[in-house]
């Protein structure tokens, strides 16, 4: 060792390296921030790959960021703390199994750095707008300079063409351009966005997809590829039976709050406490005598008005008082479950503590207890993958930001301890974001 | 170069055997990329030949049905009889991927083709403690965590139109398959797979679950003082996206810079508070303009801005998607019919150009495999 080398303050771990999964031995790089890239990196490393979160400390990654509105729920305790940046539940969630390289593509010895990183990689994947990574001198001919063979999948919000290519982009506005928006709704006009932003995860997923498609044809052909995955024409799959078919009538469906045109009821109900619900579905006849069954309501299955499919339609009105008294009486979970085991489609309306007491998704192991060093133990939601022989559980917490840097620069690399230090002392790997 | 090796997945061989909007959106991702899949239909027809929406009034023609299975060929095959199950094992010992519902007889497959993965795809899957329950989009959205947060603090809450839990399952069993296909070219080992829709709509949702798990707070529906401002404008409705440093940007961009120093607004406490106020005055400013106009200004500016499309304009108005030629035309018996474009674009392995969904039985039609 030339010199002493001085530790960055978040500590420096070495991960173990996973076997035996479906991507073990791959390694993914990824350029992403907030949810849809993170989440699909997450997949790729639930799956075995070694993902490689970069997150310059002068950008960190959004859903790293103290957010004054959000503020304090969003941290452990609601306490946000000295390095409220490693303690963020957004983050953490989406980055599970990952390594984070806190790297400055734009400080000394950055560039140079990330092109030896891409040319230890088999993918890259990134969520900026289109031509983030030309502008950074890394265009795919250059990737591919650097790693013949490299897996690329952009995932821009409209793709990298057209009028709104430039267009910034956050998944409650990408719902909108994907149609989703404009037929969610009470009933009255106004189109409903949704809560969580339903286009990210969606985005994830088929990021994700799109990456193990160019991995198995380069597994098979030793070919690379660049894959544009925009997020929203991928949404628009999801709604693709509405959008063909008002394309060829120029109708748009028909918005009613949770009401159907053709089934009922179709709608939630209200239960014992505050905003607390249960969703009936019943579309065939069968289920509906079943819902009588279960209700008491001798009278209603019998009554002509309610006899098909489409006359319940026809009478929402009058059917869902009953329905509504039987259950404004009992507990959401109790009712969903009545109501199931006659046969009739049904479920609690879930509010978080209802997904970590489900009994169906703790038999799936949905909800894992994982330790954070500055976070502490708790519940991480997981992914839906399931394989008999290469089971895929979540293996460690979300890293603290530039917690690889060292193992990233040493082990992979093969850089020395004063390469390193020189590249922590000229700021391109640091582990305190800017304030 | 045949045209199996153009597409990435050209080597493979899929029984669609799902039976469900999941199982069949999966293989319909298959077919796009290369696989070619035989949808293996009961004689009563795909159970999704009878599911809404129908392209006429009496219910022949689901477009839904056309939507999941372009790229496809079909077969006939009652399973019950002995000749169909015959059929179904000759079929089995050709085919690397068979997608299946929950309760099918794996072991006939496996012992037809051991070299077959095998992906369930159903609502709650095969054990556990919910596997009979009945699985619907509402369903699963209500028990995802999603639901209890769309809509109105003062309303119910929404599910949202559509089947978008299935497809997304059938996207991620699309993933699951081929992780199993890179495993099995790697070690030679084949093995089996599954997905349940309503697991993969509780990992869509927002992490309220890890936030009440750090500290036992919850978000309540339509409190959560996002910055979205959702206005209607002469020709339809628009959303934007307020980030914290781009207030002064926005209000500009509105043509309404008095807002910026109002102290309703001035500050982020204020403005959060506030909000709804503001919002007013973004609608009086916005509701004679058209919206495209107002998101081009604010997009200038850089901020996250979009108009709210209703599914007929994104068919037949909407400028960037024609420039994308995102929407492609499939010959049918019935004539040219829409179909939308790929999920995503690969540079050296395109997307085959899709060809009509099969009747009963019906080999796929067009341009060879």
């Amino acid at each position: 060792m030339h010199e002493k080398v001085k530790l960055s303050p978040a500590s420096q771990t070495r991960p173990e390296s996973s076997t035996g999964l479906p991507l073990s031995g791959f390694r993914i790089t990824e350029l992403t921030t907030a949810w849809a890239g993170p989440m699909a990196g997450r997949i790729l490393a639930c799956l075995g790959a070694e993902v490689v979160h970069i997150e310059p400390a002068n950008n960190i990654d959004s859903w790293r960021s103290y957010t004054p509105l959000l503020l304090p729920k969003r941290y452990p305790d609601q306490q946000g703390g000295e390095r409220r940046y490693n303690r963020a539940a957004l983050f953490n969630s989406q980055n599970t199994d990952k390594l984070s390289f806190s790297l400055d593509l734009k400080a000394p010895g950055g560039k140079e750095a990330f092109a030896d990183l891409i040319a230890k990689s088999d993918g890259l994947i990134t969520n900026f707008t289109p031509g983030m990574l030309g502008r950074l001198g890394f265009s795919n001919e250059e990737l591919w300079k650097i790693k013949s063979d490299l897996c690329i999948v952009e995932m821009p919000a409209y793709g990298n063409s057209g009028v709104m290519r430039t267009w910034t982009a956050l998944g409650p506005t990408m719902e909108q351009v994907a149609g989703m928006t404009a037929i969610i709704g009470y009933g009255d006009g106004r189109p409903v966005s949704t809560g969580p932003a339903y286009l990210d995860p969606i985005g994830a997923f088929n990021g994700s997809a799109a990456m193990l498609t160019a991995l198995l044809h380069r597994q098979r052909s030793g070919e690379g590829q660049h894959v544009e995955m925009p997020q929203v024409e991928a949404a628009m799959q999801l709604i693709g039976e509405h959008l063909i078919l008002a394309a060829e009538t120029g109708r748009d469906p028909v918005v009613n709050g949770n009401r159907l045109p053709d089934a009922a009821p179709h709608d939630v109900f209200p239960c014992i406490g505050a905003d607390e619900w249960v969703a009936i579905d019943v579309t065939s006849d069968d289920e509906w005598k079943a819902l009588c069954r279960v209700i008491g309501n001798g009278a209603m299955a019998s009554d002509p008005r309610f006899a098909t499919a489409a006359q319940r339609a026809r009478h929402q009105d009058q059917l869902a008082e009953p329905i509504a008294a039987w259950s404004s009486a009992r507990d959401k979970h109790d009712a969903a479950r009545q109501l199931q085991d006659a046969g009739v489609p049904a479920a609690a309306v879930y509010k978080a503590n209802d997904t970590l007491a489900c009994p169906y998704l703790n038999a799936r192991a949905f909800s894992m207890p994982l330790d954070h060093p500055e976070a502490g133990r708790h519940l991480h939601q997981g992914l839906p993958y399931r394989f008999e022989k290469t089971p895929v559980p979540h293996r460690r917490a979300a890293p603290c930001l530039g917690e690889h840097n060292h193992y990233i620069l040493r082990d992979v690399l093969g850089k020395t301890d004063a390469e390193i230090a020189d590249l922590e002392a000229a700021g391109t790997i640091r582990s305190v974001p800017d304030a | 170069m045949s045209e199996s090796s153009q597409h990435a997945l050209g080597f493979i061989r899929v029984l669609d055997l799902s039976e469900s909007v999941a199982g069949q959106y999966c293989c319909r991702m298959l077919a796009d990329y290369g696989a070619e899949v035989v949808l293996v239909e009961p004689p009563s027809g795909s159970a999704t030949r009878r599911m809404g929406p129908f392209r006429d009034a009496d219910g022949a023609d689901s477009v839904l049905f056309f939507h999941l299975n372009l790229n496809k060929s079909s077969v006939v095959v009652d399973q019950a009889s002995q000749s169909g199950s015959a059929l179904l094992a000759e079929l089995a010992k050709a085919a690397d991927v068979a997608v299946v519902p929950a309760g099918f007889d794996r072991a006939r497959l496996r012992r037809a083709n051991p070299r077959c993965i095998i992906c369930v795809v159903s609502p709650f899957g095969e054990d556990g403690p919910m596997q009979h329950w009945r699985g619907t989009e509402m369903i699963y959205q209500a028990m995802s965590g999603s639901m209890t947060h769309n809509g109105r603090h003062d309303r119910p809450p929404l599910y949202g139109v559509g089947q978008r839990a299935s497809y997304c399952a059938g996207v991620a069993a699309y993933s699951s398959i081929l992780s199993a296909l890179m495993v099995r070219e790697r070690t030679g080992v084949a093995q089996d797979v599954a997905i349940d829709i309503a697991h993969t709509a509780s990992s869509m949702t927002y992490p309220f679950a890890l936030q009440y798990s750090y500290n036992g707070t919850f978000e309540e529906r339509g409190m959560r003082g996002q910055p979205l401002v959702e206005v209607t404008t002469a020709d339809g409705w628009i959303a934007i996206w307020i980030r914290a440093n781009q207030f002064v940007p926005t209000c500009e961009a509105l043509g309404a810079p008095e807002l910026a120093t109002d102290p309703r607004f001035a500050t982020d406490a204020a403005r959060k508070e506030n909000f709804p106020a503001f919002i007013a005055e973004v609608q009086k400013r916005v509701a004679d303009r058209k919206g495209s106009e107002v998101v081009n200004t604010l997009q200038g500016r850089r901020v996250v801005a979009a108009c709210c499309f209703r599914p007929s304009q994104l068919g037949r108005e909407v400028e960037h998607l024609k420039v994308r030629d995102f929407w492609q035309t499939v010959e049918t018996k019935e004539g040219p019919r829409l179909a939308l474009g790929p999920q995503f674009r690969m540079s050296k392995t395109p997307r085959r150009v899709p060809t009509a969904a099969p009747a009963p039985g019906e080999a796929r039609n067009g341009g060879g495999r």
